[in-house]
């Protein structure tokens, strides 16, 4: 070695050592960067997913998927279900110093609609809110215009700044001198696109965090956020790429974290009309038969999806919410694998020999789904149809698919709120769009029993009633087969060294949840 | 002078030409509506932000509000950051920069003097490898140089980082991560990653130029003359054979600001190429169109530094337009 590489590689290994041995800081890589530190400029995974560390919400969302106290320590509602009065927590103090109060929170409430030209506002999570009042320093009282069943819900995304940020911009919290809240980390500096450095909060009301520093570092590249955990360069990465997973489970320093997400990948297909745009109209459109649509779910073999294409990672899915979101129904069947009752399925509704059609699917946006979609095409040539595929690139596909260009087609639709009525609503409802009802609902599946008991979850006030309905929707929609559900994608995360990481159901990579081991 | 100001007007007509080029063409891959808009918000939501950004309206009156802001100065707000999309472009052209400069910079230090090494002593085993070792430069993909670089250098062997920027310093009112040696070493491995493709080019034509030189009088001329060999190659040589080589960094560093997109995003380097791909990827459309037609005015301005050049070292070569 010359002198200069014994000196590069000493100083890496220092770096190294510091990385490791202290473990009072560590170094995350994330594969997304937020579109701005703004806590309320967009509802996107990643900017809640850092908004989350730095803000509190007045009600959080405990790791069985349950509410737990949050600024609030308890909340009521009066008899004609329109007064709402929160209790607020007593000696919580922002990053700033000052104490957290009632008023922060009717702060927070009159500065989201203020938040400009956001793609993904949060106004939608206070549209049931007529007004907000600080009646003293720690009690808040909320008023609806209707009964608002969903309003804990909505208020545990929104994150309490201090009123002391005033009328600043979005900017001003990429800057951080708005960057004013009461979580568990606070930030230090922000350096879009590349990195997030964030402090322990020394004065936080909740269980203190491990590590005093953070760096989180963007890193977008699969291939270099895989090398980066490899180097030692960083002590906890996300979104591994299934791929890499057998080469990281076999190394001594690395441990893989592997849950099922809340997205589910399924092929939508088209049951507007009698025809459809890429199956030749003598042959009508089949996908309007239940029965076709029976085979087409029959004929995928979902287990050699996962096992093959994600690597092991994921699982066959059966309807929008997986186990531990709110509206999960464990009375679905799973889905079943079996080609020689899809073919007489078929051959009942009356297409034995099977028809023509290009199906598509987008390139690049999910983990693998070029693959993915070639896999369905097969599965589904081996039931007797003439299949070709077709990938189209993600910016310019979801546009054709919103337009009705397709007949059969892949997508996936990620829960975030921990339970199912988005999901249902926005892609299962009858599109309306008076109602604003079936956004997603591309394929156009309409149930009149569906929307009747989706509707009933939104007015529910209770709990119970509330899951009730909203489990007889996806029940609807599973025997209709609405679509045909494929698997939820896997969520894999891989940490070093003597540090361990717990998912939440959300699915969000929280630097709160990485904790020593 | 005229000359200048006639290349600055002809500059102007094509980032106009541009921006219509490039409005057209992102306009017809489709609606960002669809990937930009939360998945989970109601239908009057949709609406009412398709309104907000101005999508709801005619292509021709979104090409012409457009325009009519640029001529303000107003290249509009990024649709996912909502912030000025020039803005967020120069924010990151340092970055891109530095990598680029780093980048020339090795590929002419290293290209010339092994370009003129393999054209002075063709036969040699040494010129050999150095020609083969050229065409592995500029036929290997660049990702895949990548990623062999950070498997090696920073995984295996733990000489460099894997990625991202390091300190950056300031030296004389200039920011860059140049100025450090911690910026050094995180910018080693991404500039010879963008270097390798471009110092093979160097190397071969330096090599073809000193060939073709080599034999011509005023090089016979100067040896009979007994000039010492150093001169001759270092002056008289030299000067021959930088015309093409100024031409092709000059163009080459152009790509390199506006192309290392690849190299960027393996390396994390969060310069302006990881910001276009993501634009496009998500129809980001002002900050796309922003970043072409700043990236057509660098040409611009870089091809008239190389025509000026050409006249200092060659005296013989007259701009176009200056006195006969």
């Amino acid at each position: 070695m010359t002198k200069l590489s014994q000196y590069l590689g000493a100083t890496a290994l220092v770096a190294l050592m510091a990385g490791t041995a202290g473990a009072q800081s560590i170094t995350a890589g994330l594969a997304a960067a937020p579109s701005s530190m703004d806590p309320h400029f967009a509802t996107t995974g990643q900017n809640q997913q850092l908004a989350a560390i730095l803000y509190d919400r007045l009600i959080h969302i405990g790791p069985d998927g349950n509410f737990v106290p949050g600024l609030a320590t308890e909340w009521s509602v009066s008899d004609d279900r329109l007064t709402w009065t929160f209790t607020l927590r007593e000696g919580v103090t922002f990053h700033d110093g000052s104490p957290f109060t009632a008023a922060d929170a009717v702060f927070t409430f009159e500065r989201i609609p203020e938040v400009p030209n956001s793609p993904a506002p949060f106004t939608q999570r206070l549209a049931a809110i007529e007004s907000a009042e600080a009646v003293d320093d720690h009690t808040l009282v909320i008023t609806t215009s209707a009964p608002a069943p969903g309003l804990p819900t909505d208020l545990s995304t929104i994150y309490i700044v201090s009123q002391n940020v005033g009328d600043a911009e979005s900017a001003d919290f990429d800057r951080g001198t708005a960057a004013i809240g009461t979580g568990p980390y606070r930030q230090v500096s922000y350096s879009p696109g590349e990195n997030l450095m964030i402090e322990r909060n020394p004065d936080y009301w909740g269980d203190a965090p491990d590590f005093e520093d953070v760096t989180i570092r963007f890193l977008e590249n699969s291939a270099s956020r895989v090398a980066s955990l490899q180097a030692g360069e960083v002590d906890f990465i996300d979104a591994v790429p299934p791929n890499d997973l057998d080469r990281l489970r076999g190394m001594d320093a690395v441990t893989v974290v592997a849950a099922p997400s809340a997205r589910m990948l399924y092929m939508g297909v088209d049951q507007m009309e009698d025809t459809t745009i890429r199956i030749d109209p003598s042959v009508g459109n089949p996908f309007r038969d239940q029965r076709v649509r029976e085979a087409l779910s029959l004929a995928i073999n979902r287990e050699a999806i996962i096992d093959r294409i994600q690597f092991n990672s994921g699982a066959p899915a059966n309807q929008f919410a997986p186990e531990g979101i709110f509206g999960h129904n464990p009375d679905i069947p799973q889905p079943e694998y079996n080609p020689e009752r899809a073919r007489e399925l078929l051959e009942e509704a009356g297409y034995g020999d099977g028809w023509s059609m290009t199906i598509h699917g987008p390139a690049g946006r999910y983990v693998n789904d070029t693959d993915v979609l070639l896999a369905v095409g097969q599965m589904w040539s081996q039931i007797g149809l003439d299949i070709e595929v077709e990938n189209v690139p993600a910016n310019v596909y979801f546009g054709q698919a919103t337009a009705r260009e397709f007949s059969a087609f892949m997508v996936a639709f990620g829960i975030t709120t921990g339970e199912s009525s988005l999901a249902l609503r926005n892609v299962l409802g009858t599109a309306d769009e008076e109602r604003g009802w079936g956004s997603n609902n591309r394929f156009r599946y309409s149930s009149e029993a569906f929307d009747d008991a989706l509707a009933r979850a939104f007015d529910a006030f209770e709990d119970d009633e509330r899951e009730a309905a909203l489990q007889e929707a996806a029940a609807i929609a599973a025997e209709d087969v609405a679509v045909i559900p494929l698997y939820w994608e896997g969520n894999n995360w891989a940490v070093r060294g003597e540090i361990e990481f717990t998912p939440s159901p959300d699915g969000r990579s929280l630097i709160t949840n990485i904790s020593q081991r | 002078m005229v000359y200048v100001i006639r290349r600055l007007l002809q500059a102007v007509f094509l980032a106009l030409v541009m921006s219509f080029l490039v409005f057209t063409g992102i306009f017809a891959v489709g609606n960002p509506v669809d990937i930009l808009i939360d998945p989970e918000a109601t239908q009057a939501e949709r609406v009412r932000l398709i309104a907000q950004l101005g999508l709801d309206r005619p292509f021709h009156e979104q090409y012409l509000i457009f325009l009519g802001n640029v001529l303000q100065g107003d290249f509009g707000n990024s649709f996912v950051y909502n912030r000025p999309a020039l803005g967020l472009i120069l924010e990151r052209m340092p970055a891109t920069l530095e990598l680029a400069f780093a980048a020339i910079v090795i590929a002419v230090v290293l290209g010339i003097p092994l370009g003129m090494y393999a054209g002075l002593r063709p036969g040699s085993a040494g010129s050999q490898a150095v020609m083969a070792g050229s065409i592995l430069g500029f036929s290997v993909p660049n990702f895949w140089q990548a990623i062999m670089l950070i498997m090696i250098f920073a995984v295996m062997l733990g000489w460099f980082p894997v990625s991202g920027r390091g300190q950056v310093g300031e030296f004389f009112g200039v920011r860059s991560s140049l100025f450090t040696l911690n910026g050094l070493q995180h910018i080693a491995l991404p500039a010879i990653n963008l270097a390798i493709g471009h110092l093979a080019l160097v190397i071969r034509l330096a090599r073809s130029g000193t060939q073709e030189v080599k034999a011509q009088d005023f090089i016979r001329f100067a040896r009979a003359k007994g000039l010492h060999e150093s001169r001759i190659v270092l002056v008289h040589l030299l000067r021959n054979i930088l015309i093409p080589i100024v031409t092709l960094v000059g163009m080459s560093f152009g790509g390199l600001i506006a192309f290392a997109v690849v190299t960027e995003s393996i390396f994390a380097w969060p310069g302006m190429g990881k910001l276009i791909i993501d634009s496009i990827r998500q129809l980001d459309r002002p900050v796309v169109v922003a970043y072409l037609i700043v990236i057509v005015v660098i040409f611009i301005i870089l091809n008239l530094l190389v025509d000026l050049l050409y006249s200092l070292i060659d005296p013989r070569i007259r701009l176009d337009g200056a006195k006969q």
